[in-house]
């Protein structure tokens, strides 16, 4: 199966690790991944979406046509580039006047877009298209002993009837039954379902309300679980999950929040025998303790 | 009325956003430049240490990078605000 890997703007410039997991992994389960040469930001909905839908669409279109001429669908792994081109691609697909505003701007750019090419978020085609017992079949290595917690991205559960994979939104499996499938004990807790607090428009413009939030998804965490290791499939929640863990540290005076976090491919990538230097490097919570016990 | 709460939110910003030209996000300024909000396929030593491949970004093709700055001056934020996107 073939599909056109959308990265976004993070996921290269500040953890191309994340990415180098991808690429490593996607294709050993029998997922050829394709550029996406010459796209643009998704767009992320802070951006062209919170300005006007003329812009908005025009910008998911230029995305949309590259997935389109390549004759597959798009792969993308940040939770907010899935939300937005999904949406776009929603609107674009539903309303002929919006299709054919947005094809008459990319006309001039050699460029047209019908919505045929679908977005899917790299959770659900591991989920779906390979399936737990195909991953375990795969592995290596094991994180047998290791318990983690899992973070749904929320741009995939709502709004649901657009970017939902999951059968039910407020009691969503995958996440959990995938790192199942690596061998770990995956822990429930009370606030498993509660947004990261990485967002933009919350944490530029609230961030003291936004690292208060976070503290009592962690402090949840520290009192209800056995977490070794967070699990994330976006890449705003892993950088928020591991910045916001430094925040907290220096303002409660010790190295309370200290709990690795690493994207699903990452962990995925270690078990499949991945050179950790190069699926797992770039962190901001030493991943050692993880990382020395995966075998 | 089949109003989602998620469009609701985004209709309000775009309207913030249509009526102040403050409330203008400067990430799209960002995106019309280099077409990315970071800086995306220049890390390249770093790209080559993990064993990836180089981007073939938008920043680094001009003609390609032209003509999506041309579709995005015809779209109404960008032409309301054209001052913000010169040079």
């Amino acid at each position: 199966m073939e599909l056109c890997l959308f990265l976004g703007c993070n996921t290269p410039a500040v953890r191309p690790d994340v990415e180098r997991a991808i690429r490593a992994t996607m294709p050993v389960l029998g997922i050829d991944l394709l550029d996406a040469d010459n796209y643009v930001c998704c767009p992320a909905f802070g951006a062209f979406p919170s300005t006007d839908d003329g812009s908005w669409l025009a910008t998911s279109g230029w995305n949309l046509s590259i997935a389109e001429e390549k004759g597959c669908d798009f792969m993308v792994q940040c939770g907010s580039c899935y939300s937005s081109l999904r949406m776009g691609r929603e609107h674009i697909m539903h309303h002929a006047e919006k299709r054919a505003k947005v094809n008459e701007l990319l006309e001039p750019t050699g460029r047209q877009v019908t919505g045929k090419s679908k977005v899917r978020h790299v959770s659900e085609v591991l989920y779906k298209e390979v399936g737990t017992e195909t991953i375990t079949s795969l592995l290596k290595k094991s994180l047998k002993g290791l318990h983690g917690i899992v973070q749904y991205p929320c741009h995939t559960l709502y709004p649901s009837e657009v970017v939902g994979f999951e059968e039910s939104a407020r009691a969503p499996k995958g996440m959990r039954e995938l790192v199942e499938a690596l061998g770990a004990t995956v822990d429930s807790y009370s606030r498993e379902l509660q947004c990261c607090g990485g967002a933009g428009g919350f944490m530029k413009s609230t961030p003291e309300q936004a690292i208060e939030f976070a503290k009592t998804k962690f402090d949840a965490i520290l009192a209800e679980t056995q977490a070794d290791f967070i699990a994330v499939s976006c890449i705003t929640c892993l950088m928020h999950l591991e910045n916001v863990q430094n925040t907290l540290n220096k303002r409660v005076g010790e190295e309370r929040y200290k709990i690795p976090v690493f994207d699903y491919n990452q962990l995925l990538a270690l078990c499949l025998g991945f050179d950790p230097k190069e699926v797992a490097s770039i962190c901001n919570v030493p991943r050692d303790s993880v990382l020395s016990r995966i075998a | 009325m089949d109003v989602k709460p998620f469009e609701m939110i985004l209709a309000i910003r775009q309207w913030q956003s249509a009526n102040d030209e403050t409330r203008v996000p400067p990430s799209i300024v960002e995106i019309y430049k280099r077409g990315y909000t970071q800086a995306v396929g220049v890390n390249t030593e770093l790209r080559e240490a993990l064993g990836l491949p180089p981007l073939k970004t938008i920043t680094n093709n001009p003609e390609q990078l032209e003509l999506f700055r041309e579709m995005l001056m015809k779209t109404p934020v960008v032409s309301a605000n054209d001052y913000m996107f010169g040079g």
